[in-house]
């Protein structure tokens, strides 16, 4: 059976019920509105019969005055409750309920009204005893029958009455009753329904719990509407369906996770390897930079070793003019030594810029203010042998321009700075075979410091542009190894900067270096010079093995108004050291018998609060910071006067810094 | 309710006259002393007023009220044997009935006990049962306080326990008992002294 079934026998029923309950009602009404009208008609009669009844009872009484007890003057009286009756009785003939002697009696009271007058007027005639005798009879009869038919009126009301509550007891018995019935019959149907319709909607909703997993759950058949019985094996159907789908796709993807497995296993064998590959790529990789790094020193080298030799040339050229010619006059004598200090110190400056290229990039970066400007004057100077020594012999005519414009100061790396411009300095000279010019400047745009490097030589194809800042990528062929670019723009992206690359054939190339400006000032960690004069009574020990250079620096220690004990034997003045025997120990890094570190170590477990400089003419190879921890300062070789004044001078909690 | 509406309305449109006059007998009851008292031999009638101080110690003694009519002048019939002896007396009374008037004739024994009662006039549809031998013995014989009991405390009901009547004779019957009441103390608080001669010289002894 259908649910529209279902619910059309329930309305239906429903309907029925109501319709039929609703009928009955009325016609218990319309018995009942008979009835009322029955007994109210009944009522009616009752009451006429008594309103006869009491206007006989009062004629009676005074006819009886008038005509037997002789009281005559109520006559008048009499004839008018006479005339009273009269009416009474006339209202009777509309009832059906009139018997015929009370019908009649309006004749015959005409001979009471005779009796009645001829009492009243003292007439024999009239009241007679036979006439009186005869309305006697007529009014006793009249009596009788009124007081018969008031009976049965009185008898046929109270049946009435009580039929009619009987009745109407009867009606709201059956009412309630039907009602009871009614209810009853509704509530059974409900209570059928909601089974027939609440049965196979538990079904569904116990299908409907079915999580994927559980057990799939039976299907309870229960009577009921098809349609809920329908959805319920669709419902069933369709958790079967999908426990078979799921378990087919479990298995699928089991299949699938191994095979992922295997190959995660796979990578991660690919990953070792790989980064066994990044590694070894590291390694080459450095081993190129270096590569780059000792072939640009090597192009430096012989530049160098052409400057130095010139720059030894004024020194043995004059200093064998005044070891040999004692008569020079003081004066010209003081100017060759002027030329002779000077040629050293360009000397010393060429052996530092050498040494500050030979600084091997250690990965880690540690920025520093850095005047850009200084950084580009180095890197020149660096790069000028290339461009002044000729590899092949051909005559050629590179002029370099430095256009420096006080461009300001980055927070950086000297050293990369500085290898990206020798590089690029590199670059635009085998970028003039036949001579031409480089353009160095610097500039600020916006918040960059430019550094641009500008040649008018061969220039660069666009295919050649596109691919030049990749590593590895040379024109060079066995003469480069493809890193300079590459190289350039680390350093700038290092430095959170770029680089930009204009070139053509023909035309030449520019390499702007785009560095982020510092814009804080940038309390420089300047070591001025004090023009304070030095304390003569410091104590100082200077310890070297090289007995020359040791009495060099004991001379500018002297120079310097100072007095220091010098000692060429570390071990021996070790075992003579007493505490708060000396201010200042300086002793040399490398010597034969003790190297200068475990000298400062054993020096300080003595004396702890004395100061000690250690001298080396190799900035590399110092050790760690633990080796360190004896040393106040490092004294680079070789050391001029002020630099050696401004270290004793310096606050002895200065850092360590190489002077 | 219309019937004591027009109770009231009859009560106001009565004369005063009318009102005041006796409900005594109209005819006289020969024909009762006849056929009550079998020793009849002649009768003496004694004319009496009854005043309103009569009336009050009547009403004294009833547990119900009685209407003015009751005052005026009555008669009272003695009835002798030929040896001058009081046999009886007889009372005719009339009282006010739902059909008219009913003249009751009341015959006691000189110790006022009733003899008989009869109708002398009645219209009254219970006539019939009233003059039954069945309820004619149930008053014989009784006296003022056996009469008094047949009625309930107020007087107007018929007490159920020593009387079985029917319905549509109660209110008949009710009247009756009331009749040979207000009649027995009527005729002893009047004609008491004459009564009290009158069984002095019946008494043979």
């Amino acid at each position: 059976m259908s649910l529209r079934t279902h619910l059309f026998l329930l309305l239906f029923s429903v309907a029925i019920g109501g319709a039929t309950l609703t009928f009955a009602n009325h016609r218990w009404h319309a018995s009942l509105e008979a009835q009322y009208q029955a007994t109210g008609t009944n009522s009616t009669t009752l009451e006429k019969l008594r309103h006869v009844s009491s206007s006989l009872s009062r004629f009676l009484v005074t006819y009886d005055l008038v005509v037997f007890s002789g009281i005559t003057y109520l006559g008048e009286d009499a004839l008018l409750q006479l005339k009273q009756l009269d009416q009474a009785l006339g209202e009777l003939p509309r009832l059906a309920v009139a018997p015929h002697a009370i019908l009649n009696s309006k004749a015959n009271l005409k001979k009471v009204q005779s009796v009645l007058r001829g009492a009243i007027q003292g007439s024999p005639g009239e009241a007679s005893g036979e006439n009186t005798q005869q309305a006697e009879e007529h009014l006793s009869r009249v009596v009788a029958e009124l007081a018969s038919l008031t009976q049965l009126a009185e008898e046929e009301f109270k049946r009435e009455s009580q039929a009619l509550i009987t009745q109407t007891r009867l009606q709201k018995t059956t009412q309630s009753a039907s009602l009871i019935a009614y209810g009853t019959l509704l509530f059974m149907l409900v209570v059928w329904s909601t089974r027939r319709i609440a049965g196979p909607v538990d079904a569904i909703s116990e299908i409907s719990k079915y999580q994927i997993g559980a057990a799939i759950p039976v299907l309870q058949k229960k009577a009921g509407p098809r349609e809920f019985q329908e959805i319920a094996g669709s419902i069933h159907a369709l958790i079967v369906s999908l426990e078979e789908t799921v378990e087919m796709r479990t298995a699928e993807l089991a299949g699938q996770v191994a095979e992922h497995m295997k190959t995660q296993d796979s990578l991660k064998v690919s990953n070792t390897d790989l980064a066994k590959s990044m590694k070894d790529l590291r390694t080459t990789q450095r081993a190129l930079i270096e590569k780059e790094r000792l072939t640009a020193l090597g192009e430096m080298v012989s530049g160098i070793s052409h400057d130095f030799n010139n720059i030894l040339v004024p020194i043995i050229s004059y200093s064998s003019i005044l070891i040999d010619d004692p008569s020079i006059e003081m004066e010209e004598r003081n100017e060759l030594l002027a030329i002779i200090k000077t040629a050293a110190e360009d000397a010393s400056r060429v052996i530092e810029r050498l040494r500050a290229f030979n600084r091997k990039a250690d990965g880690t970066h540690e920025l520093e203010a850095i005047e850009i400007d200084e950084v580009v004057e180095d890197a020149v100077a660096m790069a000028e042998p290339r461009w002044k020594v000729q590899d092949d012999f051909v005559p050629r005519q590179i002029n370099v321009v430095c256009e420096l414009g006080s461009a300001g100061t980055i927070m950086g790396s000297t050293a990369e700075i500085r290898q990206a411009l020798i590089n690029l300095l590199f670059n635009s000279v085998d970028a003039l075979p036949e001579g031409g010019e480089i353009r160095v400047s610097t500039s600020i745009e916006g918040k960059y410091v430019v550094v641009a490097v500008t040649d008018n030589g061969t220039g660069m194809s666009a295919k050649t542009l596109e691919a030049c800042q990749k590593p590895f990528f040379s024109t060079k062929l066995k003469r480069g190894t493809g890193l300079g670019l590459a190289m350039v723009n680390n350093a700038a992206l290092i430095h959170f900067g770029r680089v930009e690359i204009e070139s053509a054939p023909g035309t030449g190339t520019s390499v702007r270096l785009l560095l982020p400006r510092e814009t804080t000032k940038v309390q420089k960690n300047a070591l001025s010079v004090s023009k304070k004069v030095v304390n003569a009574d410091l104590r100082i020990l200077l310890v070297d093995d090289d007995e020359f250079v040791l009495n060099a620096h004991a001379a500018l220690l002297r120079h310097m108004g100072l007095s220091p004990r010098i000692s060429s034997r570390p071990l021996e003045t070790l075992a003579e050291l007493e505490a708060g025997q000396f201010d200042i120990v300086i002793t040399d890094l490398r010597m034969p018998e003790i190297s200068g570190l475990e000298f400062a170590r054993r020096v300080r477990s003595i004396c702890p609060n004395i100061r000690i400089f250690l001298l080396t003419a190799f900035e590399g190879g110092l050790g760690n910071a633990s080796e360190l921890a004896s040393i106040d300062q490092i004294l680079l070789k070789p050391i001029s006067v002020e630099k050696l004044k401004d270290a004793i001078l310096l606050d002895p909690a200065g850092s360590l810094a190489a002077l | 309710m219309k019937f004591l509406h027009w109770t009231v309305l009859l009560l106001l449109a009565l004369p005063p006259v009318a009102l005041g006059q006796a409900y005594c007998s109209l005819r006289d009851p020969v024909n009762a002393i006849q056929t009550s008292l079998p020793d009849f031999d002649h009768y003496r009638s004694i004319v009496r007023r009854i005043h309103a101080t009569d009336r009050d110690a009547i009403l004294e003694a009833l547990p119900f009220t009685i209407h003015e009519n009751e005052l005026g002048t009555h008669t009272l019939y003695t009835a002798f044997d030929e040896n001058e002896v009081l046999v009886g007396i007889v009372h005719v009374r009339t009282e006010r009935g739902r059909w008219g008037l009913t003249e009751i004739a009341w015959t006691f024994d000189p110790d006022l006990r009733v003899v008989e009662m009869h109708f002398q006039r009645s219209r009254d549809q219970s006539r019939a049962y009233i003059e039954s031998e069945a309820f004619q013995q149930a008053l014989v014989g009784k006296g003022f306080a056996e009469l008094k009991s047949m009625l309930d405390e107020k007087g107007t009901s018929i007490n159920p326990a020593l009387l079985d009547v029917p319905a549509d004779a109660h209110d008949t019957v009710v009247s009756v008992i009331q009749s040979a009441l207000k009649t027995i103390l009527a005729t002893e608080t009047v004609w008491n002294s004459s009564l009290a001669r009158l069984r002095e010289n019946s008494d043979p002894t």
